[in-house]
């Protein structure tokens, strides 16, 4: 188990409010888990005046700080599981206070399965994640799986 | 810290000792609240989140990253294949994230 689910996710949950993690249990113990959080884009520099429909305010996303499976099940789906939770987590919050995409800090071996999804990469300024070794950014449009929610 | 006070006892280095009894007559302050203060530094480091562990929750993007997630909102493409068999549920079982 790693010691972000051990140490941390509970804290940032219930001490914090800044996260939630959610737990795929298989036969009792934990098989993966992912934890998401409301958050913000912003542009380094505020865009041009002459842009008159050009968002000058921060944009709302759900980021997914981490997302793990137990290396002993992997494989099995449960990972694309706890994504597909994590969009349809980004759906709802859509529908009640915005949302325009999701963020995830990929492992640069995982950079493939999240591009395949339509995921792109992101350049940042700030707001990086400080885990090793260095995540990639990545951003997902939600609009881009608008067709497999509710309206 | 709250009113009501309870008494501990530790064994401490003879050096520690020394100089919370140096740090004690320099500074005026009694030992208790030294130690009390000390204590309460101590466990609220511990519980911190390291940085590694911190979900960021603003990120400010260059401004081409921040073109491109305006132009997907504004003009959004079709689903890839990947993303029609994940929401479908449909999971391909040579991909997954990392494990642990």
């Amino acid at each position: 188990m790693d010691r972000f689910l051990i140490d941390y996710a509970w804290a940032n949950q219930e001490t914090l409010g800044v996260g939630v993690t959610y737990v795929a249990p298989v036969e009792g113990a934990v098989g993966g888990y992912v934890t998401v959080a409301a958050a913000s884009l912003q542009r380094d520099v505020a865009p041009p005046p002459n842009l008159d429909t050009y968002p000058r305010y921060p944009l709302p996303v759900l980021r997914v700080g981490r997302l793990a499976v137990d290396s002993r099940i992997q494989g099995q789906g449960i990972g694309q599981l706890l994504l597909q939770h994590s969009f349809a987590v980004a759906w709802a919050m859509r529908q009640h206070v915005g949302c325009i995409g999701v963020c995830v800090d990929a492992l640069p071996g995982a950079v493939s399965f999240y591009e395949d999804l339509g995921f792109v990469r992101q350049k940042q300024i700030e707001g990086l994640s400080g885990s090793r070794p260095r995540p990639v950014p990545l951003y997902f449009s939600l609009n881009q799986a608008a067709e497999f929610f509710p309206r | 810290m709250d009113n009501d006070q309870v008494q501990v006892s530790a064994y401490v280095s003879a050096t520690t000792k020394r100089r919370l009894d140096e740090f004690a007559r320099e500074s005026g302050l009694k030992k208790g609240y030294v130690i009390e203060s000390a204590l309460e530094r101590f466990i609220s480091a511990a519980g911190a989140i390291p940085s590694e562990y911190a979900i960021p929750t603003l990120t400010v993007l260059s401004n081409e990253s921040y073109d491109e997630v305006v132009d997907l909102m504004l003009h959004p493409k079709e689903p890839t294949e990947a993303l029609m068999r994940l929401m479908r549920g449909e999971f391909d079982e040579d991909s997954s994230p990392p494990g642990f």
